[in-house]
């Protein structure tokens, strides 16, 4: 009885352990926001793995697209909000994504293929934003900044 | 004579262990705690809501929005999980949103986003409303109770079984445990 228990406990600490699994296989490390701003030509149709925090999650009729501003990710893919921004980009996703889930603040990380350039403005600035169509979307959970050594739960949206 | 002890001590714990589950839960009422027969998932409603028409639910979770009219009240509600008490539990996870519409005022600054509630009632019909450019399809339920929890008390997603305090719990212990104090 008392083994089973351990057991399951062990369990539950490796359930809570696992880091989202991005394919990586195919990314292209070299690609920035501001380098396929730059040469999207060259960049386009090329995998990504973008992350950051998001600024704003607007509903399209049949999709979804996720404003974020970029930083570093570490070797599990997670977006390094310490360190120097690396610039906006756009998250194409297909279907609806909450937009009280996927709320301005949260850190999400896209593996994608880089499709376009978009044009927008902050502030009063012009602003060229690539586009990612996300093929697999991680949405970290609140805390795991501070316990990110340790666990890590979220969701993720495979297409 | 210490196995009298023991056993005694073993009732006690046991009494005084049910005491604190009851005293957490004491404060709920009943018509929050228990579900409704059959019960749907929200999923379930949103895909087919002709089958669910005036179906019994209990659903809750974190507001987003309340409006008032002269008649009504509707607080449209993101959906989360509920614990066997009825309570919301925060998470990623969302079944999705629904419009709770009661004929009742509820004062909008304290029925405010963010929030967790539970409401009981039954699905009145489906309306589509849009989120951005998307249209989505909101199960409106006419509720007959709801509660609002307090923001100090944090969702448990379970209740607490026994070995949670102490993983070494045993059921049987006051009877062969430890065998060197039976005489």
């Amino acid at each position: 009885m008392r083994l089973v228990l351990l057991l399951f406990l062990c369990g539950i600490l490796l359930a809570c352990s696992s880091a989202p699994k991005f394919d990586t296989s195919q990314v292209d490390r070299a690609l920035t926001p501001k380098s396929v701003v730059a040469d999207i030509k060259t960049a386009q149709g090329k995998t990504a793995l973008w992350g950051g925090l998001i600024l704003e999650t607007k509903n399209l009729k049949q999709a979804s697209q996720i404003e974020v501003l970029a930083y570093p990710l570490d070797s599990d893919g997670w977006p390094q909000s310490e360190r120097e921004p690396l610039g906006r980009f756009i998250i194409h996703h297909s279907g609806f994504l909450e937009p009280a889930t996927y709320a301005q603040g949260r850190t999400v990380t896209v593996l994608g293929v880089v499709s376009q350039t978009r044009s927008g403005k902050v502030g009063e600035t012009d602003y060229t934003y690539p586009v990612i169509n996300s093929t697999q979307l991680h949405l970290w959970a609140k805390d795991s900044r501070q316990n990110r050594s340790r666990f890590h739960f979220g969701i993720g949206i495979q297409l | 004579m210490i196995t009298y002890i023991h056993r005694v001590s073993f009732l006690f714990g046991l009494l005084f262990s049910s005491l604190l589950l009851v005293s957490c839960a004491s404060h709920i009422p009943e018509y929050i705690k228990t579900p409704p027969a059959n019960n749907p998932d929200l999923e379930q409603v949103r895909a087919s809501p002709d089958k669910f028409q005036s179906q019994a639910v209990r659903w809750g979770g974190v507001i987003l929005e309340t409006e008032n009219t002269n008649e009504a009240t509707s607080i449209t509600i993101l959906a989360l999980r509920l614990n066997s008490y009825g309570q919301p539990i925060a998470a990623d996870n969302t079944p999705g949103r629904f419009i709770a519409k009661t004929p009742a005022f509820l004062e909008p600054a304290v029925y405010a986003r963010d929030r967790m509630i539970t409401v009981t009632g039954k699905v009145l019909r489906v309306e589509t409303r849009q989120v951005g450019e998307f249209s989505y399809d909101y199960p409106v339920v006419q509720v007959e109770n709801h509660y609002l929890w307090s923001k100090e008390v944090e969702p448990s997603d379970y209740d607490i079984p026994p070995w949670w305090y102490d993983p070494w719990f045993d059921p049987y212990h006051p009877y062969y445990y430890p065998r060197w104090h039976h005489h």
